[in-house]
């Protein structure tokens, strides 16, 4: 398989989680992790696909709707690992109705495991976060 | 061709159909859709027929003075010359009236070659928000979605 494959490979993979946090389909949400993935939201990291399905379905159960638009992925590939980058806007509203937006980046950790490109870490910084109008407080890009 | 090549032409499909929108081009509009496309709308009865299609989608565009229509790429499978996709858009709509709208739904879609050229066969628009743009709308639109084509 080419690289231009794997990167292609990873692309979609990308698409195919934000695919299931539209749907709420915790299923095919998780099949984008490896077994011993690590998802970090904080310094310390959730470990382990069915903890991190776990999790996400918890936090889900309070939006019953998640917009994530996802650009386009930044792809290195070095033989069966890869890191990628990639921008989302999320559109989310409450159970109480309030909605907001965040921003953000993902700084992941790509291996293939059992054939197919998969997380085996993902770490999420918020960029911005607050009413959708983009009124609250802008983060920005961290410096290190 | 491989399948990858495949997915890569029908991205590029669903970009086209995107710059037709914002474009306002009828051309380049049709241009996607295959000869007998039929497209899912919520009507009762699907719009048959790329002609018919155009006829419709000039006058929903005729109530639109500004549409912008971002969609984000699409999760696709590749059957030989067939495919099915799903994609998200978010549109931002300004009324006749003035009124500022946001539009953001999922369509299924279903895809042939026509003469050597993906085209869209089918698509079914399902709406998870349609209302004001800082969201305060209702939620009733999310909870029609289903991806039952």
């Amino acid at each position: 398989m080419s690289t231009t494959d794997d990167k292609f490979e990873i692309q979609t993979l990308t698409q195919r989680y934000a695919d299931a946090v539209m749907r709420h389909d915790a299923d095919d949400w998780g099949a984008c992790w490896a077994e011993q993935g690590e998802w970090y939201m904080g310094p310390e990291p959730i470990v382990g696909r069915d903890n991190i399905v776990t999790t996400w379905s918890g936090m889900m159960a309070g939006f019953p709707f998640a917009a994530f638009l996802v650009q386009p992925a930044m792809v290195e590939v070095d033989g069966d690992k890869a890191t990628s980058r990639t921008y989302v806007q999320e559109t989310l509203q409450g159970t109480d109705g309030n909605a907001f937006r965040i921003i953000g980046v993902y700084n992941d950790e790509c291996i293939r495991e059992d054939g197919k490109w998969v997380f085996q870490a993902r770490r999420y910084t918020v960029l911005y976060q607050g009413p959708v109008d983009l009124s609250g407080e802008v983060i920005g890009y961290p410096k290190d | 061709m491989s399948t990858i090549d495949d997915q890569i032409e029908i991205q590029t499909l669903a970009q086209t159909y995107a710059h037709g929108v914002m474009t306002r081009d009828p051309e380049v509009w049709s241009s996607t859709w295959a000869e007998d496309g039929v497209w899912y709308l919520g009507t009762p009865e699907p719009i048959q027929g790329r002609d018919t299609i155009l006829q419709v989608w000039k006058g929903a565009m005729g109530g639109y003075p500004v549409v912008l229509h971002i969609v984000q790429p699409g999760v696709i499978d590749v059957d030989g010359d067939t495919a099915t996709a799903r994609w998200y858009i978010h549109e931002s709509i300004v009324t006749a009236d003035g009124e500022q709208i946001y539009n953001m739904g999922v369509y299924n879609d279903t895809l042939k070659k026509e003469n050597g050229a993906w085209k869209f066969a089918s698509r079914k628009f399902n709406s998870m928000y349609r209302g004001p743009a800082d969201l305060t709308g209702s939620l009733d639109g999310y909870h029609a979605y289903t991806v039952d084509a």
